[in-house]
């Protein structure tokens, strides 16, 4: 159980002095035989009262201490107040700004975050949860280098953002941690006809020092598949020459099903031509069409390759507030105290009377 | 802390329900009323009519008859007339009895309180005697004296009434007990009379006699009759008096002893007066107490 209001609970010292009170007076109660206890003349003078916690004198002061309670916002956390929080893991986010990541920036943001809250967190990068708890080290985060990737994550409550821009529209419900960012000058793309270089207003091409970066064909690729993997190769400026000695960035593998498709990252099977491409025509298209998308989607960026629009400098770091700070999970227990403090409050009553 | 003692008589649905299941049962068991008509005593009329009336008058002087009671004979006619004469006597018009209720603020103590139960028990005999067709006065001591008479049955409900509206107040003295008991008929004095001692060799009463008997009922709280165990701030509700008592067994075991002691002290006291002590607690069986009182009529 953790509360919303905590400050509420310092006033607890006021049933606990009602009760220290109770306990050191002991327990008054009326006679009509005082004079025989005068006369056994065993009984003190009152000043020299005696310590004595009775059941009687409970219920007045554990009423005060439940209503309290209620108005500390008392909530039952099932899950401990467990954040979602989706990690922008594109290379952009190891770009160093002031000596640090922008992926250390904003995790750091984050973290410290969930402490202030008392809470802990599931993580996840790219749609995969990759650790629990409270904080993150960048070692736990693979790097998503696919240059098709965007940054995908629920605008939902109980969610929160770790980027290095806020994504464009509006956020509604989820927390966003946004790293510094400044313009950061550098490579944008290698091809086999150069290095695009961005030198933070326009883009260059400049001459490469090494080789283009290559694909890596599975021999056993069937023949009509590996001319379109050459041909697509070609057109994005890549090395599919078995002998080349460039950056590997695309691996493409052979599988036994016809018309199989599956891309991972820098990765992609292929099955057969499936009878229907085999003849030509618009579903020939189709399918060629269709494994372009799939290699383009699994094509890893070169090392150190960063678009233009990570590259761009937006401004310092800031945190967007979540819309709400309880997770669904939690309950409200006030209520249930309150409920408490009547029925103490009654059996007091009855006490008195 | 204490709560204020304020609490007035009430009568709940409950208690007049079982109150008259208590008359329609004295009802069915035929009990003697009181007449006016020329008893001869037999035996047929003794116990419960000798008990209640507070005497009987002469209402003439016959020849013995065979089967007459021999200590009806009236040995001064008998000499004068030269005859065995007995004497003819009848019962006195209606018994005649006042409750004298203390409704002093040390009555206002526990749970219920012992005023709530001294009313409920003089209900009980005001109801009693007016089904024996006697004429109840109840004398209550509060912050002021009142007065409140009944002759009849129909005049019960009217009685019951008069207790409800009482509210603990004041304090009674031995001085104002005494002079509110008065000489003919049955007295039984209600209330818990632990700070006075009226039937002492000193006391007010001592001297007081009434013509028809002296009854009194004692109510304690359950505290006073039965102290629990522990640190207790005792306070005396008519003069706020306070002591610390740790009620150990020890203690306990002396209050219990030195309370027996008083009581007995009291019984003693109405014993030579002719009188009886019935003690109770407020939080006993009320159809038990009132069978006590049945034996003490």
């Amino acid at each position: 159980m953790s509360f919303l209001a905590p400050a509420w609970l310092w006033l607890l010292i006021l049933p606990a002095l009602l009760l220290f009170f109770q306990a050191r007076s002991g327990e008054e109660r009326w006679t009509a035989t005082l004079e025989l206890w005068l006369r056994l003349r065993t009984v003190r003078p009152s000043r020299q009262v005696r310590w004595r916690l009775s059941t009687r004198m409970i219920p007045l002061p554990a009423a005060l201490a439940c209503v309290l309670v209620a108005l500390a916002g008392p909530v039952w956390r099932t899950h401990a107040s467990e954040w979602r929080v989706y990690v922008d893991a594109r290379p952009r986010m190891w770009l160093v700004e002031q000596g640090r990541t922008r992926l250390e920036h904003a995790l750091d943001s984050c973290s410290a975050w969930l402490e202030r809250h008392g809470a802990s967190a599931r993580w996840y990068v790219d749609g995969r949860e990759v650790a629990r708890g409270p904080r993150l080290d960048t070692s736990q985060v693979p790097m998503v280098r696919r240059r098709g990737a965007s940054f995908d994550a629920p605008d939902v409550e109980g969610v929160l953002w770790v980027v290095d821009e806020l994504p464009t529209g509006v956020v509604r419900h989820a927390g966003v941690h946004v790293a510094p960012r400044s313009a950061q000058a550098g490579p944008v793309d290698r091809t086999s006809l150069g290095e695009q270089w961005w030198s933070g207003e326009v883009v260059e091409l400049r001459p490469m020092a090494g080789a283009a970066p290559r694909v890596e064909l599975d021999t056993q690729l069937p023949r009509p598949l590996q001319d379109l993997v050459h041909a697509w190769a070609l057109s994005r400026g890549l090395d599919h020459d078995p002998n080349a000695s460039g950056e590997l960035v695309m691996r493409v593998r052979n599988h036994a099903a016809p018309g199989w498709v599956q891309v991972a990252e820098g990765a992609v099977e292929l099955g057969p031509m499936p009878p229907a491409a085999s003849v030509g025509g618009d579903a020939a298209a189709a399918y060629a069409l269709r494994i372009g998308e799939a290699l383009d989607a699994a094509r890893l960026e070169p090392t150190g390759c960063v678009p233009v629009s990570g590259r761009a400098g937006a401004g310092s770091s800031y945190v967007v507030e979540p819309a709400r700070q309880a997770n669904s999970s939690n309950r409200d227990l006030a209520p249930l105290w309150l409920v408490l403090a009547i029925l103490l409050l009654v059996m007091a009553v009855r006490h008195e009377l | 802390m204490s709560a204020e003692l304020s609490t007035q008589v009430h009568f709940a649905p409950e208690f007049l329900r079982r109150l008259g299941l208590r008359i329609e049962k004295l009802r069915a068991q035929g009990l003697l009323r009181y007449t006016s008509q020329p008893s001869d005593l037999s035996p047929a009329s003794g116990g419960k009519l000798r008990g209640l009336t507070a005497g009987y008058e002469l209402d003439r002087i016959r020849v013995w008859r065979s089967g007459d009671d021999p200590r009806q004979v009236d040995w001064a006619a008998t000499l004068r007339s030269g005859e065995t004469m007995v004497r003819v006597v009848r019962g006195e018009s209606a018994p005649e009895c006042t409750l004298v209720l203390d409704a002093s603020l040390s009555m206002a103590v526990g749970q219920p309180t012992k005023l709530q139960r001294a009313a409920e028990l003089a209900a009980w005999l005001a109801a009693y005697l007016l089904e024996l067709g006697g004429r109840v006065h109840v004398v209550v001591h509060g912050a002021s004296v009142q007065v409140h008479t009944a002759s009849s049955r129909a005049q019960l409900s009217g009685l019951l009434v008069a207790f409800q509206g009482i509210r603990p107040a004041g304090r009674w003295s031995a001085a104002e007990l005494a002079n509110s008991i008065p000489q003919r008929g049955h007295v039984w004095v209600i209330g818990d009379y632990m700070s006075i001692d009226p039937w002492a060799s000193n006391g007010a009463l001592c001297t007081r006699r009434t013509r028809g008997g002296l009854r009194a009922l004692l109510v304690l709280a359950p505290e006073e009759r039965d102290p629990q165990q522990g640190a207790v701030l005792w306070r005396d509700p008519e003069d706020r008096r306070a002591s610390v008592a740790h009620i150990d067994s020890a203690l306990q075991a002396k209050y219990n002893a030195e309370l027996s002691s008083e009581l007995d002290k009291r019984a003693s006291a109405l014993r030579q007066m002719r009188g009886q002590l019935v003690v109770v607690t407020s939080d006993g069986a009320w159809d038990e107490q009132c069978v006590l009182l049945d034996g003490a009529l």
